[in-house]
C-alpha cells in the first residue's frame, strides 16, 4: 500500500519521540531527528496522530497498559 | 407570498431555498410580526444563482419596486449569519417544486445581533414572549458558534459592531451586562484550539532532539 510521505516522515518522527522518551535514542535517530524535524511535511498535527496509533499498536500488543472504561479523548 | 414564489419558478427543477429575516417568525410564530420584504437566499452550491432566481421573480413582479404589499429580497448567502450549525434546527418544507428552508427562531435571532436595529429588538422580545427561548446559556451558546461575527472588520467593510450589539441585546432582553470577550469570545476560540492545536510543540522537540 501506497502510504502518504508526510504521513511515513511523521510516523519515523513519532518512534523518535518515543525513543527520546524511553531515553533509547540512537546516532540514527538523532540524524533522522534533525532531518524530519525542520520537514515541512512533518507537522504537529501529524506527530500527534502518528504518536496515537504507534500507542494503540503498543496497547493491542500489551506493551502499554489498556485505556480506562471510561477513556474520553482529549484533543 | 412564498405561494406566489413558488408559482413564479418554472417546474423541472427543484429549488432549494433559504428564508431567513423576519418572515420565517411571523409564519411560524406570530403573524402581525410583518415587514415590507422577505429574505431568501440559497446554499453556496446550490445549482442555480441568485441571479437565476431573482429574474424568474421579477417577471413575475415580486420584487422591490414592483410588490406593493410585500417583495421579496435575494440576497447573498454570506448575508445570512447563523450559527454553523442551524442547518440541523431548520424546517423544510417542500412545496411543489421549491423546498424551503425555515431557519429555527433562534438562529434567525442570532442572525440579528450584526445589525440590532429596534424590530430586531422587537425579534427577540416576541420569540421570548412565545417560546421563551433563547435562555442567556442557549443564546451564549450560540453565539460562540457564531464567533467570527465578532472578528474586526475589513477597512474597506461597512457594518455594525457585533459585540456592542449584542451586550444592547443582554441589557435589553434579559436585563443583564456580558461581558463578550470573557463569555463568548474566548470560551469558542479555547474550543477550536483544543482541535486545531493538536500535538502542538511537537515538531520542535523533534527538532531539539536532532539538535535544532
Amino acid at each position: 500500500m501506497l502510504r502518504d510521505l508526510c504521513w511515513v516522515k511523521s510516523r519515523i518522527g513519532a518512534r523518535i519521540l518515543l525513543r527520546a522518551e524511553a531515553g533509547k535514542l540512537t546516532a540514527r535517530d538523532i540524524r533522522l531527528a534533525q532531518r524530519f524535524g525542520n520537514d515541512r511535511g512533518v507537522e504537529d498535527r501529524l506527530l500527534d496522530q502518528a504518536l496515537a496509533c504507534i500507542r494503540a499498536e503498543k496497547r493491542e500488543h500489551g506493551l502499554l497498559p489498556p485505556l480506562p472504561t471510561d477513556y474520553v479523548p482529549t484533543h | 407570498m412564498l405561494d406566489r414564489v413558488v408559482a413564479a419558478l418554472p417546474e423541472g427543477h427543484t429549488w432549494k431555498l433559504i428564508v431567513f429575516g423576519s418572515a420565517p417568525l411571523q409564519l411560524g410564530l406570530d403573524q402581525s410580526f410583518v415587514s415590507g420584504d422577505v429574505d431568501l437566499t440559497m446554499e453556496f452550491a446550490a445549482d442555480f444563482t441568485g441571479d437565476v432566481v431573482e429574474s424568474h421573480l421579477a417577471k413575475a413582479q415580486l420584487l422591490k419596486e414592483q410588490s406593493k404589499q410585500f417583495y421579496v429580497e435575494v440576497v447573498p448567502r454570506y448575508v445570512f449569519n447563523a450559527p454553523h450549525d442551524w442547518v440541523t434546527r431548520a424546517y423544510r418544507e417542500q412545496r411543489r417544486h421549491v423546498e424551503f428552508t425555515f431557519p429555527h427562531p433562534v438562529d434567525i435571532l442570532v442572525a440579528k445581533v450584526c445589525r440590532v436595529a429596534e424590530k430586531d429588538l422587537n425579534a427577540f422580545r416576541l420569540v421570548r414572549r412565545l417560546t421563551g427561548h433563547p435562555t442567556p446559556e442557549e443564546l451564549i451558546r450560540l453565539l460562540r458558534n457564531t464567533v467570527d461575527i465578532y472578528r474586526p472588520r475589513f477597512d474597506e467593510e461597512y457594518g455594525g459592531d457585533p459585540i456592542a450589539n449584542t451586550k444592547l441585546v443582554w441589557r435589553e432582553i434579559y436585563g443583564a451586562e456580558i461581558d463578550v470577550r470573557a463569555e463568548i469570545i474566548r470560551p469558542a476560540l479555547e474550543e477550536r484550539r483544543k482541535y486545531f492545536n493538536q500535538g502542538e510543540g511537537l515538531r520542535d522537540k523533534l527538532r531539539a532532539i536532532g539538535g535544532g
